[in-house]
C-alpha cells in the first residue's frame, strides 16, 4: 500500500520537469528526424515520404560541406586556446595577488555581457580604416586598412577570436572552483619533497582538474556548433559562406528559405555529429580522469 | 629499513617570533631536539604548536629568531632543502595517484633511480604492512591505512628530521593507541629526529623523549615526560597533564581548614595530584560530594572548606556520599604555585611543610 503511493509521488514529482522535456526537447528530436524523410510542405501541398532524397540532395550540398569544413577549423581554432587560456587565467586569479577579484571579474565579464553587444563592439574593432585594429596599424606601424571581416580568408579567425573572448573567461569560471576545492595542503606535501610548481602542475594540479576539462571540453564543442549569434550581427555567414557555421547554415535553410525538410535532415546530421563527439569524450577521458 | 640507521639531527629554534596581522602565534620560541629523540609539541588549540611545526618544516616564515636544523641555520631555505619530511593531520595524500606512487612521490621528483625506487618501496610497504594495497587509490583504503601511506612517503627517503602535525587526530582511539606505539617504535628504529604536533596529553606522554608545553604562543615547560608530570613548573601544566588533572586549590583555605592562619598563605596555590590523597584518621576536614567508581579506584570529589578536591584512592575503600572525612597526603607530593603568575614556587615550601605539622 505506502510502496504504491511512492510510486505515484516520485511520478508526481517528476512530472513538471518531464512534460517540458517532453514538449521542448524530446518531442522536436523525434519530430525532425521524422521530417527529414519528408518533403517540405508548400502551400496547399503536404509532405510526402521521400525517403532518403534529403540526405542524397545533402551529400551532394557544396555548401553543406563547406560550412562542415568551416565549423571544424572553427572548433579546432576555438576548443584548445579558449580552454588553455581559462586555465591560465583561473591559476593566475586563484593565487595569491592583489586585485585578484577585479581581474577575477574582468575576466568573467564578457561572459556577462550579451553577444549582439558583444558582437558590436568587435565590429567597431574590425571596422576597415577607424576601427580599433586599423587606429593601432595606421598609427603605430604605419599599415594600410584592413578589411578583416570582409576577406574570406581572415573572416573566420576573425570570428573565432570574438568566440575565443566570449568563451574563455566563462571556463575560467569552473576551472577556478575546481582549483579552490583542491586542498592547499597538497601544495605544502608536494613542497616538503621538493617538488617544482610545474611538477605540481603536470603532476597534482592537471590530473585532479580532469573532470573540470573533460566538463568543459564537452561544453566548449558543444558551444562550437551553438555560438553563432556573432555570425548573425557580424558577417551573415559571408562573404562567400566563409564564416558560415553548421547552425547558422540551418537557420538560413529553414527560415531564410523556408526548406524545413532539408533544414530537418542538416538538424539530424548536426545531432548525430555531436553525440559521437560528445560520446567520443567521455570514452576517451574516462580512463584518465579521477572523481574524487 | 635495509639501509643503517638514518642519523637524527638536532634541532634549535631560539627566540623565534610568528605573528599574523598583529596577533602573536609564537612568542619568544626556544626549543632544543637532540639528535634522534622525539619531541612533542604539546598544547590546548591556538598555543602555537603547529606554527611552531610548520616553521620548522619552511612552510611559514618567522618574523624573528633563528631556526637552524643540524647546526645550520635553515630560516631561508625553502623545505625541500631542509632535509625533513612531514606528516600532514589530513595524511595530504594525492587521492589520484596509487598507494605506491604516493609513497614514492618523493623519489620520483629527485629522480632516484628505477631500481633504487623499486628496492625501497619494497621495504617501506612490507614495513608498514602496505604490501598489499600497494595499487589502491587513497580513496579505496580505510583511514588508518590511508595513514600508513602518508608516514610510508614520510620514511622512505630517510630524512633526517620528520615532522608530524597530529597526526592520529582522525583515527578512532583503539587505533590511535596501536599507531602510537607503532611511531614511537618506527622512530626508534630508523633513528631520526621526531618533532610531533598534538594537543592529546596521553599520546605526549607515552610517546615522547621530551615534551614541550605550549601556552598562547610561548613555551610553558620543557622537559621528559617524568619531569612534566611530576615537577610541573606552573600551574598551567600542572592543570594540563594527568587524567584527572592535578588538584590545584588556595593554600589558606587548606590552612583554614587545619586552623592555621597566616596571611603569607594568601598568595599561594597548592598543588596535589588526586593519586596521592588518601584517607585518614587524621588530616584536612573534607566532606565527600560525590563518587565515581571505577573499579581499580574510586574517584572522590571531595569538599574542603569552599573549594572542590579530587581524590583518586583504591577500589576497596568504600565511601559514603555526604560523609565526613580526613584527607592527607605526602608532603612531598605537594607543589606551591604563586597565585599571581601561576609558576612554581620553591621558597615557600617549608610553609607548607608547617601546615601539616
Amino acid at each position: 500500500m505506502m510502496h504504491r503511493r511512492e510510486w505515484v509521488y516520485g511520478w508526481l514529482f517528476l512530472s513538471p520537469a518531464l512534460l517540458f522535456l517532453f514538449t521542448f526537447t524530446h518531442y522536436p528530436a523525434v519530430k525532425t528526424v521524422i521530417s527529414s524523410f519528408y518533403s517540405t510542405p508548400k502551400g496547399r501541398r503536404p509532405a510526402k515520404f521521400i525517403g532518403s532524397e534529403n540526405y542524397q540532395t545533402l551529400i551532394q550540398d557544396d555548401v553543406f560541406w563547406q560550412v562542415l569544413v568551416n565549423n571544424f577549423w572553427f572548433a579546432v581554432g576555438t576548443i584548445p586556446i579558449s580552454i588553455g587560456l581559462a586555465l591560465l587565467m583561473a591559476l593566475w586569479v586563484n593565487s595569491k595577488l592583489k586585485g585578484r577579484t577585479l581581474s577575477r571579474v574582468a575576466f568573467f565579464a564578457p561572459t556577462v555581457l550579451p553577444l549582439i553587444a558583444v558582437a558590436n563592439i568587435w565590429m567597431f574593432f574590425y571596422t576597415p580604416g577607424f576601427g580599433l585594429i586599423d587606429q593601432f596599424r595606421s598609427g603605430l606601424f604605419g599599415l594600410p586598412a584592413i578589411n578583416l571581416i570582409g576577406n574570406p580568408d581572415t573572416v573566420l579567425a576573425a570570428m573565432i577570436v570574438v568566440a575565443i573572448w566570449k568563451e574563455a573567461g566563462f571556463f575560467m569560471i569552473f576551472y577556478l572552483a575546481a582549483l579552490q576545492s583542491i586542498p592547499p595542503v597538497l601544495k605544502e606535501a608536494a613542497d616538503v619533497e621538493g617538488a617544482s610548481s610545474f611538477y605540481y602542475l603536470r603532476r597534482i594540479l592537471l590530473p585532479l582538474l580532469m573532470p573540470t576539462t573533460l566538463f568543459v571540453s564537452i561544453n566548449a564543442v558543444i558551444n562550437s556548433f551553438r555560438l553563432v549569434d556573432h555570425i548573425f550581427v557580424m558577417t551573415e555567414g559571408g562573404p562567400d559562406n566563409a564564416s558560415s557555421l553548421l547552425l547558422y547554415y540551418i537557420y538560413e535553410t529553414a527560415f531564410k528559405y523556408w526548406q524545413t525538410g532539408y533544414a530537418a535532415t542538416l538538424t539530424v546530421v548536426m545531432l548525430v555529429l555531436l553525440s559521437i563527439l560528445a560520446i567520443g569524450q567521455f570514452f576517451l577521458f574516462d580512463r584518465k580522469v579521477h572523481y574524487q | 629499513m635495509q639501509t643503517a640507521e638514518t642519523q637524527g639531527r638536532a634541532i634549535a629554534l631560539s627566540d623565534v617570533t610568528k605573528s599574523w596581522s598583529g596577533t602573536l602565534a609564537v612568542e619568544r620560541m626556544n626549543l632544543q631536539v637532540e639528535p634522534g629523540t622525539f619531541t612533542v609539541l604539546l598544547g590546548p588549540s591556538g598555543c602555537g604548536k603547529s606554527t611552531s611545526l610548520r616553521i620548522i618544516a619552511g612552510l611559514e616564515h618567522a618574523d624573528s629568531g633563528e631556526i637552524s636544523i643540524g647546526g645550520k641555520r635553515v630560516n631561508d631555505l625553502p623545505p625541500s632543502k631542509r632535509d625533513i619530511a612531514m606528516v600532514f593531520q589530513s595524511y595530504a595524500l594525492f587521492p589520484h595517484l596509487s598507494v605506491a606512487e604516493n609513497i614514492l612521490f618523493g623519489l620520483k621528483v629527485r629522480r632516484t633511480a628505477k631500481a633504487e625506487q623499486t628496492k625501497r618501496l619494497n621495504a617501506t610497504a612490507e614495513l608498514l604492512g602496505l604490501s598489499d594495497y600497494l595499487a589502491r587509490k587513497p580513496s579505496q583504503l580505510s583511514g588508518g591505512q590511508q595513514q600508513r601511506v602518508a608516514l610510508g612517503r614520510a620514511i622512505i627517503a630517510e630524512k633526517s628530521v620528520c615532522l608530524m602535525d597530529e597526526p592520529l587526530s582522525n583515527l578512532d582511539a583503539k587505533l590511535r593507541n596501536a599507531m602510537r606505539m607503532e611511531i614511537r617504535d618506527l622512530q626508534q628504529s630508523l633513528g631520526f629526529s621526531m618533532v610531533y604536533v598534538t594537543h592529546d596529553q596521553a599520546e605526549a606522554i607515552t610517546m615522547a623523549d621530551q615534551v614541550v608545553l605550549m601556552k598562547n604562543g610561548r613555551v610553558e615547560q620543557a622537559g621528559t615526560p617524568r619531569e612534566i608530570y611530576e615537577q610541573p613548573a606552573t600551574e598551567f601544566v600542572a592543570g594540563f597533564i594527568g587524567t584527572p588533572p592535578m588538584n590545584v586549590i588556595p593554600a589558606n583555605e587548606l590552612g583554614t581548614a587545619l586552623g592555621h592562619t597566616n596571611s603569607n598563605l594568601d598568595a599561594l596555590n597548592i598543588g596535589i595530584r588526586p593519586e596521592h590523597v588518601s584517607v585518614s584518621d587524621h588530616g584536612i576536614p573534607a566532606v565527600v560530594e560525590h563518587v565515581e567508581y571505577l573499579g581499580a579506584d574510586v574517584l572522590a570529589d571531595c569538599r574542603v572548606g569552599n573549594t572542590k578536591l579530587l581524590a583518586r584512592i583504591e577500589g576497596h575503600t568504600t565511601l559514603a556520599q555526604h560523609s565526613e572525612v580526613k584527607l592527607k597526603w605526602p608532603v612531598e607530593h605537594m607543589h606551591c604555585f604563586d597565585r599571581s603568575t601561576g609558576k612554581l614556587n620553591k621558597n615557600e615550601s617549608a610553609l607548607l611543610n608547617n601546615l601539616f605539622a
